[in-house]
């Protein structure tokens, strides 16, 4: 067990180095140079190399990408070419922010989906199921943005249950900042729910009618045994792994959501970031959400190690 | 002990109401082997789930009698026959890799019709662990403590079958239903399993319902037989007679 997650760690650590490759090499090669663009075309000549050797960018592709690389673990990305302040100090705020808000929807998503799927797999055919199973339906369909300006209308401005608009920092009031993100969150978690509580139910329903379930009826089980004891542990696998792929889709989702909540999260930033060619930031943030993926397929991994004996290796 | 009498099972999934058993009557005494035999869709499976109370479709449809030391189990309640199911009926399955659940070792599921009704038999931990390797070494596993806290997929298919069998008989029940037991494992190991029912049988004297498409195994083991198809019983009587000189045409295909 421990062999395999220090296995799955180094696994993490080398994705990492190579997605962080990966990165670097696209904003190489993407046209237009971040140069020309804070100078404009009219720069002399030597005001566009002094810059370039501010900027570091006349050194070796190779010898940027290893600077880039060692300040991934010293969590220092450079400086903003267009604020002119450190990347880290420019992002830390949003990146709390963003991991705030797609933590507590997934947080949402495994504490709704996960009761109401067993109870709509243990009553189906049931009027919860009739009544459930449609609400489903439509949740799933709805985009979250959609939802994000029905929470603001219904929540914001009906019910005043908070202030559109207001966002709190959680330097200011912690609480207060968790608080103006459980409706954001909501937006995010709401068709995620949906999608989870259908797998949930479609795998217990699937496992409960399995040979084992049936020897385990043999031994005079009743359903409530049968579904805690055998048929769970082998149904919450797959939507283990599926909450583990909406991560990502929480963090691209959240990029929009932030909009419709004015959320000063990384959304904004990273749109400005990439018209003004401001590579630092744009790397950084890319490099956060795609280590923000693997870290949750990583504790995916080793949830599933958890629950199944036969995935130890 | 168990008495089927014109069982009828009837299926409405699809648009015309499909029968799957009709007119099915044996009778098991106690510490008797009968053998119920037939190929694939003849409806021996779905008898043995009838009597093992696990037909519980919606879209299905059961008469006549199954009659097991007086209980109606056609009829009765499902909290009624769930006092029986594990306790004085054992089930065992074709394919023990899929009987058994993947996520929890072997002990427990050996232990599970005890731990059912750990109130009503009073048994603690330690007694229900010793009485579950008791009955795993009584159906010949050996190295008993280890598959004890093995996961099915760590130990043998002719393991996992015994420890099927073990986990069936933990509370001595007076019938074992048996269904297609050796039928996904090799003939080797499918003549060790046949031995451990006979001694069994022979030990204890709980009755056996063995159900199989193979008459080689049959005739070593039961001592009556009920021949099936297209859910209808085509004959039955001991094995000697059905064996020496069957009456009924299908009865002489299947042997030759």
């Amino acid at each position: 067990m421990g062999k395999y997650i220090i296995k799955k760690f180094i696994l993490l650590i080398i994705t990492l180095i190579i997605t962080s490759f990966v990165i670097f090499l696209i904003f190489e090669l993407v046209p237009g140079d971040p140069v020309m663009d804070k100078l404009g075309t009219r720069a002399t000549p030597e005001a566009v190399a002094a810059l370039r050797e501010k900027w570091g960018l006349n050194q070796p592709f190779l010898l940027r990408y290893f600077k880039f690389l060692l300040g991934i673990f010293t969590l220092d990305f450079g400086t903003s070419y267009t604020y002119g302040i450190s990347v880290a100090s420019l992002l830390k705020e949003k990146i709390i922010i963003n991991l705030c808000m797609s933590l507590m929807a997934l947080a949402i998503v495994i504490l709704i989906s996960f009761p109401l799927g067993v109870y709509t797999a243990k009553h189906t055919g049931g009027l919860s199921d009739k009544i459930i199973s449609p609400l489903n339906q439509a949740a799933m369909s709805i985009p979250s943005f959609v939802l994000g300006l029905l929470i603001t209308f219904l929540f914001g401005i009906v019910l005043r249950w908070f202030r559109p608009g207001g966002y709190v920092s959680y330097k200011t009031d912690f609480f207060g900042f968790l608080y103006y993100l459980i409706f954001p969150s909501f937006a995010l978690a709401i068709p995620k729910i949906a999608m989870c509580i259908r797998l949930l139910k479609g795998n217990i329903l699937e496992e409960a009618s399995k040979d084992y379930s049936i020897t385990a009826y043999a031994r005079g089980n009743n359903t409530t045994g049968l579904l805690y004891r055998h048929v769970l542990k082998n149904a919450v696998m797959p939507t283990v792994t599926f909450i583990g792929m909406i991560a990502a889709d929480m963090i691209c989702s959240g990029i929009v959501i932030e909009q419709v909540f004015s959320v000063p999260g990384l959304g904004q930033i990273l749109i400005n970031s990439i018209s003004t060619r401001d590579f630092p930031v744009v790397e950084a943030e890319v490099l956060m959400i795609a280590l923000f993926i693997m870290v949750i397929s990583f504790i995916t991994d080793v949830i599933h190690v958890i629950i199944d004996p036969r995935v130890r290796i | 002990m168990l008495t089927v009498k014109d069982l009828k099972i009837e299926f409405f999934d699809h648009e015309l109401p499909e029968v799957a058993v009709k007119d099915v009557d044996f009778t098991i005494e106690n510490g008797e082997i009968l053998g119920i035999v037939g190929e694939s869709g003849s409806g021996k499976s779905m008898t043995a789930m009838a009597i093992a109370g696990l037909l519980n479709r919606k879209d299905m449809t059961k008469s006549g009698v199954i009659d097991f030391d007086g209980t109606d189990i056609l009829n009765s309640p499902r909290c009624k026959i769930r006092e029986i199911q594990g306790k004085d009926i054992g089930f065992v399955f074709q394919d023990p890799l899929n009987s058994m659940n993947p996520v929890l070792k072997v002990g427990p599921q050996v232990e599970e019709a005890m731990r059912i009704r750990k109130k009503a038999l009073n048994m603690s931990k330690e007694d229900m662990k010793k009485r579950a390797l008791e009955i795993m070494k009584s159906v010949g596993l050996d190295d008993t403590e280890r598959i004890y806290q093995a996961y099915p997929h760590q130990i043998s298919g002719g393991q996992r079958q015994r420890a099927m069998i073990a986990a069936a008989l933990v509370l001595k029940p007076k019938l074992l239903i048996c269904d297609e037991p050796t039928t996904a494992l090799d003939v080797t190991v499918q003549k060790k399993i046949i031995d451990v029912l006979k001694e069994l049988n022979q030990k204890t004297g709980t009755s056996i319902l063995f159900i199989s498409h193979d008459l080689s195994v049959i005739k070593a083991l039961c001592d009556k037989v009920v021949v099936m198809k297209d859910g209808l019983v085509v004959e039955e009587g001991s094995v000697r007679d059905i064996f020496e000189n069957p009456s009924k045409e299908y009865t002489k295909q299947l042997i030759f």
